[in-house]
């Protein structure tokens, strides 16, 4: 049985939010006392409290699958994130810049149009991880009330609602494949006809009051 | 010492014994090396440049059958009672076995089907076998012989993996996209067989996690999408379509380190199965068969249509669960996204997300005599008819101006208006 070195574990962890004893975590360092016998692990809590312990082999990697997301980030009103895993080679086993990155659909909006947008980030804090372990989605018709007030919002795990540039009075449905449609409290236009079934599943697994037409 | 010492057998030759003679059989067919052919971008087709043309890919290091056959003759006891039976046997294949705590290899496993490599990755004395390339008949023996010639007490560990590389170099362009659909749409059924903690792992991302085929979208089509794959894709997702271009193999990296042979010969027959499934119909045919499932009795119709007797070995007791999410992911890979290029060379100057830079228009008194003259300047030659605010927000924020101003040579103007410290005012004719 090959025992894990104190290299191994910070190739792995180190930098990353793991679960440690049922706890959020970024871990710091792995290292091993004089006498070589016991490893201890250094790491931050949500608290920012830096605690060095006896490691006893608990971290629970964290990974997740592909999905939106509803961040909350100080001063921004831009909640609606996209969550995606990297196949590139690294290696972190949880979660980290290497592994995976945050994209937001108004993002590519602002970048057509020449502009940046300092609302918003690519790198994530503990809110985001916890928002990511348990996301909440508004209901449909609240997230498109709410759209003049924040930009974008993610009303599923597969789709966003955002502020348009096309129209005055609709806005723009997102998938984790760009805009797909537009959309406003009676209506979801499909623009792109792939979509179009996860769509009609969405609005009848949230028995919404919506007509969905397709006009690819 | 013993008295007789055993002959040395030269590496990559076997001898067999016949009428007391030595004969010499080379273990591997010499790679066919033909004159290169580059291919211009007009010359590449979708539907008839094969995987090879385009990479110009050798024929690899082939296992020689003669080799094969002698080699099997001399070593009985790997020829199984009861040989497993694949649906296309000629098919090619190099398989890939990470195994840990390796404390006895048996001589002979490098003089058949194998070669032994060290590997970064592995801990405790592990070892990586491989083979060349080899048709699926002869994987039963070779496997047989690499495991039974390890020491008992070798270790699969959670860091050992199995990996397949099939030959895809005869199939055109649009087949490979068809059996990448094709694999893309029943890519969990596949994992849920190999090795579901694979899923999780970093070196094994799945496609429909990753979104390696939205590629396809980016990329001007699908030609340059594949011959740039190594843009596009990464090393490590379970479905790697990266040594395309180096060995013309698509490499399933799904598999979980086993010594479990008959799990292994019904994986190799299942990937095969992708590859017929893709000769069998055309993409578009598949697209349209995946863009048409949402009943689990279709997902079912798809899985039995796709590996036939096969589909037996998959757990398809929640096929909903399991294919919903990948089949939503194949479609929009497939079919390229027009909305989405649209909204992004777009600028409704009356829209709602315009209205969040609404105060930008105010910002037009705080331009500088000159920077005002040009602005007028532009906007009587590109949009007379527009305000002069408008026509200032369109010219900050819509590329599809620049591209106007550019071709009219009035770059001089547009850049002393929006970076005025770089740029000095332009001279009109008028001054």
């Amino acid at each position: 049985m090959y025992i894990e070195t104190e290299d191994d574990l910070r190739r792995k962890y180190e930098d990353t939010f793991v679960q440690y004893k049922k706890d959020l975590i970024v871990v710091s360092n792995f290292y091993y006392h004089h006498d070589k016998k016991v490893m201890y692990i250094v790491y931050t809590d949500q608290n920012g409290t830096e605690t060095e312990c006896v490691y006893d082999d608990g971290v629970v990697p964290l990974l997740f699958d592909t999905h939106f997301f509803n961040r909350e980030i100080k001063g921004s009103n831009i909640p609606g994130t996209l969550y995606v895993r990297l196949a590139k080679k690294q290696y972190k086993r949880s979660l980290s810049i290497e592994n995976s990155k945050l994209m937001c659909p108004i993002i590519d909006l602002y970048a057509a149009s020449g502009r940046g947008c300092s609302l918003w980030r690519s790198n994530w804090n503990f809110m985001d991880v916890k928002s990511m372990l348990n996301p909440v989605y508004p209901n449909y018709f609240d997230a498109i009330k709410d759209l003049p007030k924040y930009q974008v919002l993610a009303i599923s795990p597969k789709f966003a609602v955002c502020l348009s540039n096309l129209s005055q009075q609709r806005y723009l449905l997102c998938s984790s494949f760009g805009f797909i449609g537009e959309c406003d409290l009676n209506v979801v236009t499909i623009k792109h006809e792939a979509a179009l079934q996860e769509v009609l599943d969405y609005v009848a697994h949230a028995t919404l009051p919506l007509r969905v037409e397709l006009d690819a | 010492m013993p008295e007789n010492p055993a002959p040395q057998i030269p590496a990559g030759v076997f001898f067999a014994n016949t009428n007391d003679e030595f004969v010499e059989i080379p273990r591997h067919l010499p790679p066919v090396r033909k004159a290169r052919k580059e291919l211009k971008p007009g010359q590449i087709d979708l539907e008839k440049t094969t995987v090879q043309e385009l990479f110009d890919v050798h024929p690899p290091s082939k296992l020689s059958n003669e080799f094969a056959n002698k080699f099997l003759t001399q070593h009985t006891e790997l020829i199984p009672p009861y040989p497993y039976k694949f649906k296309d046997s000629q098919s090619l294949v190099g398989i890939e076995v990470e195994v840990e705590n390796v404390l006895r290899i048996d001589p002979n496993i490098t003089l058949g089907f194998w070669s032994i490599h060290e590997d970064g990755s592995l801990r405790n004395n592990g070892r990586e076998f491989k083979t060349s390339a080899m048709p699926l008949r002869y994987t039963q023996p070779a496997l047989t012989q690499l495991f039974n010639g390890l020491n008992d007490s070798v270790d699969f560990s959670s860091r050992t993996s199995i990996h397949v590389h099939l030959d895809v170099r005869q199939l055109t362009l649009s087949q490979l996209y068809g059996m990448s659909f094709t694999y893309g749409a029943v890519e969990n059924l596949l994992f849920k067989f190999a090795s579901q903690e694979r899923r999780k792992n970093i070196f094994c991302v799945p496609i429909s996690e990753s979104l390696g085929l939205a590629g396809v979208n980016k990329a001007k089509n699908m030609v340059s999408f594949l011959s740039s794959i190594e843009d596009y894709w990464s090393k490590y997702s379970a479905y790697n379509l990266l040594p395309i271009a180096n060995f013309g193999t698509v490499e399933f990296r799904q598999m979980c380190g086993t010594n479990n042979v008959t799990k292994l010969l019904i994986w190799m027959d299942m990937l095969s199965r992708l590859k017929i499934y893709a000769y069998k119909f055309h993409r578009t045919e598949i697209v349209k068969q995946i863009s048409g499932l949402n009943t689990n009795s279709q997902y079912r119709g798809f899985v039995d249509g796709v590996f036939g007797d096969l589909a037996a070995y998959l757990d398809t007791s929640n096929l909903l669960k399991d294919m919903e999410n990948t089949t939503y992911v194949i479609k929009n890979c497939a079919l390229n996204n027009v909305f989405h290029s649209r909204v992004l060379s777009t600028m409704d100057l009356e829209s709602n997300f315009n209205d969040l830079f609404k105060t930008e228009v105010s910002n037009i008194s705080k331009l500088s005599k000159t920077q005002k003259e040009c602005l007028s300047f532009l906007k009587k030659d590109i949009a007379p008819s527009m305000t002069l605010e408008k026509f200032y927000l369109l010219l900050k924020h819509d590329p599809i101006v620049y591209d106007l101003i550019v071709s009219k040579g009035f770059q001089q103007h547009y850049y002393h208006l929006l970076q005025p410290i770089a740029y000095a005012a332009p001279k009109f004719k008028d001054e």
